[in-house]
């Protein structure tokens, strides 16, 4: 077991060993199996060995945990091959239907080729489409084979008048899984969007049939679903980089400017400034000294802030085990409970709380 | 790096408890940490001869514990954990031993991208390796323990992780496990020394695994050429008897018991591919362990 300050001190080597390799210098076989686990259990394995082979230093890495690097760009690889296939299949069975198709996150950034997007892993494929478009996307899709994972009369209603989304869909054959969204946002959460805009503003690729979101939109989705989403954030750290990497790409005041209007237009100011103020603080992302000041200034003050704020930095540190002590439960607890005060009035919540307590699931 | 055998087991035992113990096998590793006496007792006359270390990296973090919710107080159960989460369901306390064997098999399989891992025993002589896959109670073990004990090298006893070029298997040197009467039949063979305590009433039936000789596992880290594989099957009575097994048909049995198979892509099919053209596929049946050796020394034989 490391001791606290080696602990300590490969907690910042995550972060700088995604963003700049070549910091990493050299470490010791302690660190490595740290960093290793770590990189692991925060869904950053695959970045930091395809930044390492980039930067031409994954052969000097010790074999132990090169063996762990190489493994994960294999699993890169595969992801990238799957996800191909995977998208070319739900072209299949949408292109007749003459519907914009926008994918959301990890999907987009891979089609989008951005350029953290290389070791990214990620689960499910997730698309939006207008609402008004949806029953004949999901007969469409049921039409090539994915089917509702969710039979229950009560899920089925949760999702489709509560959520932003179809209860998720899972090919019948493949077993893959789709979401297929209408907004970003619940449309009884607290925070309100304009999911209208978001579509209409979504750019076509060079010879693609899905379209992804304008990249300030890409932003302002990425921060609500980490700060205003569940409260669940097991993949956490990842989605911050995941900021990082797209607030670097900026190229200037203009690109800032854009990306404040748009917030204030579509009404996610609050997860951008939240997103901003994490940035700074965890990664080190270089944001201008008055977006930064003004960030600062739209965090939540008091007790409910300073709670917020130790929830949310312990949740976004890496952990090299998933055997949580009792403040990560305890932040975790306070997360998913904030979570979904966001996600649902109350009455509704106590609703939704009370059926999943004690009606047992069929 | 010393081995485990020469580390005292009441020092064994408080490393398992502390800090952990990393246990090398083949190029692999892991670091045990466990509470569990009796299993720290287990893995130091199982992996006797294997190398220790007791800081650096380790490949796979596991422990094996009680659960903390309210199972711990239904029954004494325990938990396999990697990296601090269990995707198992826990056992019965007895059963810790084949728990952390068939979590390491999991780990294994899970992790390695570099090579095909097929559910396979592999045993080598002459510097020609057989490969030997099975469903459970084909008899495998059995006959793989016997061969062990009449000068074979042990590879591997459960996985079998073939390069991607199909040109050799990695050793693992692992313990191999015995069910039901076969625990008995070896240990008529062995005597009782080599021999984990007997687990009864697992999803297996009864379990006791079986040290791998000494110089298997100093050996371990010499990969050894494939040049057959047999598929066995013992039948109580039945009479010896040998088939030739179709590429084709091999191909098929063996992807269903290859692991990693679909993560490979390509990758795997084509070392199956090359596999099965390369190495003569056999059917074997017997009705006794003699029988079904003098099978396959015939088979390597003439390989």
């Amino acid at each position: 077991m490391p001791l606290p300050d080696a602990r300590g001190s490969a907690r910042g080597l995550l972060v700088s060993g995604v963003l700049d390799p070549v910091s990493l210098g050299t470490l010791s076989p302690g660190q490595w199996d740290v960093l290793i686990r770590q990189a692991r259990l925060s869904r950053l394995l695959g970045r930091l060995a395809v930044g390492l082979e980039a930067c031409g230093l994954l052969a000097s890495v010790p074999i132990g945990p090169r063996q762990h690097l190489e493994w994960a760009i294999a699993r890169v690889n595969t992801q990238a091959e799957e996800l191909g296939w995977e998208l070319s299949c739900i072209e299949e069975a949408l292109s007749g239907l003459d519907v914009p198709v926008i994918l959301l996150k990890g999907a987009a950034y891979h089609v989008a080729g951005l350029a953290f997007a290389g070791g990214r892993l990620f689960g499910d494929i997730d698309i939006m489409v207008a609402p008004e478009a949806l029953p004949r996307v999901e007969a469409a899709l049921m039409l090539k084979g994915w089917v509702n994972s969710h039979h229950d009369d009560y899920d089925q209603r949760y999702y489709r008048e509560w959520m932003h989304e179809l209860p998720p869909m899972q090919h019948i054959r493949r077993g893959t899984t789709l979401d297929v969204h209408h907004s970003i946002l619940p449309p009884t959460a607290r925070l309100k969007t304009r999911p209208d805009l978001l579509m209409d503003a979504a750019m076509t690729l060079d010879g693609c049939f899905f379209r992804v979101l304008a990249p300030e939109d890409r932003v302002l989705h990425s921060a609500t679903h980490l700060f205003f989403s569940e409260g669940e954030m097991a993949g956490g750290l990842r989605d911050l980089l995941d900021l990082d990497g797209m607030i670097r790409g900026f190229s200037g005041d203009e690109d800032w400017r854009r990306l404040l209007l748009r917030a204030a237009e579509i009404g996610l100011e609050r997860p951008l400034f939240m997103a901003l103020h994490y940035l700074d603080r965890l990664v080190g992302t270089p944001v201008p000294g008055d977006v930064l000041d003004l960030a600062r200034r739209r965090y939540p003050v008091g007790f409910g802030g300073a709670v917020l704020d130790w929830g949310l930095r312990m949740s976004l540190s890496p952990s090299d085990t998933l055997d949580r002590g009792v403040p990560r439960r305890l932040s975790e607890w306070l997360l998913i409970i904030r979570g979904h005060w966001q996600k649902m009035p109350p009455h509704l919540l106590v609703m939704h709380l009370g059926r999943k307590a004690f009606v047992r699931q069929s | 790096m010393v081995e485990v055998g020469a580390i005292p087991a009441r020092d064994f035992r408080a490393l398992v408890a502390g800090a952990g113990a990393i246990i090398h096998f083949g190029r692999f590793s892991f670091r045990l940490s466990s509470p569990v006496e009796h299993l720290a007792d287990e893995v130091h006359r199982m992996y006797r001869h294997h190398p220790v270390s007791l800081e650096g990296f380790a490949d796979f973090h596991v422990e094996v514990r009680p659960p903390r919710n309210l199972r711990r107080w239904f029954g004494r159960q325990l938990e396999f954990h990697v990296d601090g989460s269990s995707s198992f369901f826990p056992l019965p306390h007895a059963q810790a031993f084949p728990l952390l064997e068939w979590g390491l098999n999991w780990c294994v399989h899970d992790a390695v991208k570099d090579c095909l891992i097929l559910h396979a025993a592999v045993v080598e002589k002459d510097g020609k390796a057989l490969l030997i896959p099975a469903p459970p109670g084909s008899g495998k073990s059995t006959l793989v323990a016997g061969l062990v004990h009449h000068g074979w090298r042990l590879l591997s006893d459960e996985l079998a992780p073939l390069a991607l070029d199909a040109l050799s298997i990695e050793g693992l040197a692992r313990p191999i496990s015995l069910k039901n009467d076969s625990i008995d039949l070896v240990k008529r063979l062995t005597g009782e020394d080599a021999f984990s305590g007997t687990v009864r009433d697992t999803v297996k039936g009864s379990v006791a695994l079986m040290r791998p000789p000494r110089e298997s596992v100093l050996a371990v880290r010499r990969p050894a050429a494939p040049v057959a594989v047999i598929f066995p099957k013992f039948t109580r009575g039945a009479r010896p008897v040998h088939r030739g097994v179709g590429q084709g048909a091999a191909f098929a049995l063996l992807m269903e018991s290859a692991f990693n198979f679909s993560a490979l892509r390509r990758q795997g099919f084509e070392a199956l591919a090359d596999l099965v053209e390369r190495c003569g596929c056999h059917e074997i049946g017997y009705g006794s362990l003699d029988e079904g050796m003098r099978l396959v020394e015939d088979i390597h034989a003439a390989a």
